[in-house]
């Protein structure tokens, strides 16, 4: 279960947004979306969502990100310093700066998503996360036909690779 | 390996052959590589760069490279060898002079191929080509990287690619660059106008020894900026349309050169083997200029008794470390400049009296 992103609570209600080429996901618990003015007063079943204060939640969040916390667990590289020097510290940096960075490079690139060439060696690991790429766009577009069997296929060749 | 037995090559860079050798010089493809476990350069210890280090040379070594490379640490060599090797292109000025630490560069024979080792990434593959050779160079460097990577554990990322010291470089690592050399568009004064439209398209425009350094001798640089979201092929055709674009534009210009003022371009290239020849001191911005007009006027055949290949040899002779190493003593300044011009003379008055 997901916490909640304000409270950490369990959260219960979750939505996704889509900024530009961008997903942002979000979980919230009911008490939170009640103060953020997302869910009006009323059962929770029965109460639609305030969209206008969902999107200025998300944008707002977007926009201004804190990122004084960031910090990389395996270099001890700061987003800060990173930010100024403008040089990763080691690999694992990628991961720690997730969704920052992705903004940062879609500046840069105007895309996020490497389309080119795969290590032999990591080659059926590529395959598989292009096949999850390509079923999250398919869940995006609400194309389910093509997600079923996209999920489908990535249950075949998980299988295949072994036990996990 | 001795330095000193390059001095008398060209390199694969100059090697004066090659498709469209008109207007391009050289065609050069680099990758950008990490090793997966340890920290990037800019982060690791000096202990840390020593393993790389470590790691890559005996990846060099035992790898099924053709041709086969040999490792040279930079660190261990004089001030005039890395220049010597900066301006061989075999090496960044970064790697000769900013850097410190365990580093190096390993190079085969013809230098068509480099890996630097512990420059901005652990590795910086590069293959060069004479004219222009998109296609080639990807074909040979796709392989050098297939055969190194077999025994190196890259840094690679399911969502990000090939992942490297700076976010500009990350995905696909590659940086594909073509050095043009386009005078008639200087002197027609359209080469602003051609550098404005490629910013526009996400290519990067730069001289003759990389970022930063400003174009000398209507020598420029075109290169992708992007390097995530798009294949090596993608990143590579968009590259040649565009390389397709400038070199029609550039033959157009000397085209018109030829029929509008042929005379006062006679002029220009004979002025310009006049001050080679019988300068006794010149600078090597001087140098780059003249050798630019003379070039040119090679490939508009107002001068038919040079080969091109001689500009090449003018060009990094007399570049300084080069002319330190042919003549054999350390050169400051004054003493530089006259040297280089008595290097021109006697080179030319060889050439004339043949």
């Amino acid at each position: 279960m997901n916490p909640c992103h304000f409270c950490g609570q369990p959260a219960t209600i979750h939505y996704t947004s889509l900024i530009g080429k961008k997903k942002v996901e979000q979980h919230l618990c009911e008490g939170c979306a009640r103060a953020k003015g997302v869910l009006s007063e009323g059962p929770v079943t029965s109460a639609p969502l305030n969209l206008q204060a969902l999107v200025q939640m998300v944008l707002g969040q977007h926009s201004a990100a804190d990122t004084s916390g960031l910090k990389c667990p395996e270099c001890g590289l700061k987003y800060a310093q990173f930010r100024t020097d403008g040089r990763f510290g080691c690999a694992h940096d990628y991961d720690a700066f997730g969704d920052v960075l992705r903004t940062l490079l879609d500046r840069i690139h105007r895309d996020t998503t490497h389309h080119g060439k795969v290590p032999k060696a990591l080659a059926g690991r590529g395959e598989l996360a292009a096949l999850r790429r390509q079923l999250a766009e398919a869940v995006d577009a609400e194309r389910y036909e093509d997600a079923a069997r996209l999920r489908d296929l990535i249950r075949q060749k998980e299988g295949a690779d072994g036990p996990g | 390996m001795d330095l000193d037995s390059l001095l008398p090559n060209l390199g694969e860079w100059l090697r004066g052959t090659g498709p469209d050798v008109d207007v391009v010089v050289s065609t050069r493809i680099r990758l950008a590589r990490n090793l997966a476990d340890l920290p990037f350069t800019t982060r690791a210890t000096a202990a840390q760069k020593g393993e790389t280090e470590a790691r890559v040379r005996e990846a060099v070594s035992k790898a099924a490279l053709d041709p086969k490379l040999e490792y040279l640490s930079v660190a261990g060599l004089s001030t005039l060898d890395r220049q010597f090797l900066v301006e061989r292109q075999l090496i960044s000025r970064e790697l000769a002079s900013t850097l410190d630490g365990p580093r190096g560069v390993a190079f085969d024979t013809n230098e068509s191929v480099s890996v630097m080792v512990n420059e901005e990434d652990h590795l910086r593959i590069q293959v060069m080509r004479s004219g222009l050779a998109l296609d080639d160079a990807w074909e040979r460097i796709d392989r050098v990287d297939d055969a190194l990577e077999a025994r190196l554990s890259y840094a690679f990322h399911d969502q990000f690619g090939y992942l490297t010291a700076c976010p500009t470089n990350v995905g696909t690592g590659l940086r594909a660059s073509v050095m043009l050399h386009l005078p008639a568009l200087g002197i027609t004064k359209q080469i602003e106008k051609v550098f404005k439209a490629l910013q526009k398209i996400n290519l990067v425009v730069r001289g003759l020894y990389g970022e930063g350094s400003r174009a000398s001798g209507d020598l420029y640089q075109i290169s992708n900026q992007v390097t995530l979201g798009k294949s090596e092929p993608r990143l590579l055709t968009e590259i040649k349309e565009v390389i397709g674009m400038i070199l029609q534009y550039e033959r157009q210009a000397r085209q018109v050169l030829l029929k509008e003022r042929r005379q006062a371009e006679q002029d220009r290239v004979a002025r310009a083997i006049g001050t080679l020849g019988s300068a006794t001191m010149i600078t090597s911005e001087e140098t780059m200029e003249l050798l630019s007009s003379v070039r040119l006027g090679i490939h508009l055949n107002l001068l038919d008794d040079l080969p091109h290949t001689t500009v090449n040899r003018l060009f990094i002779h007399s570049q300084a470390a080069h002319l330190q190493k042919l003549t054999g003593q350390q050169l400051d300044g004054e003493e530089r400049n006259a040297a280089r011009a008595r290097y021109l003379r006697n080179c030319l008055r060889d050439l004339g009296g043949k």
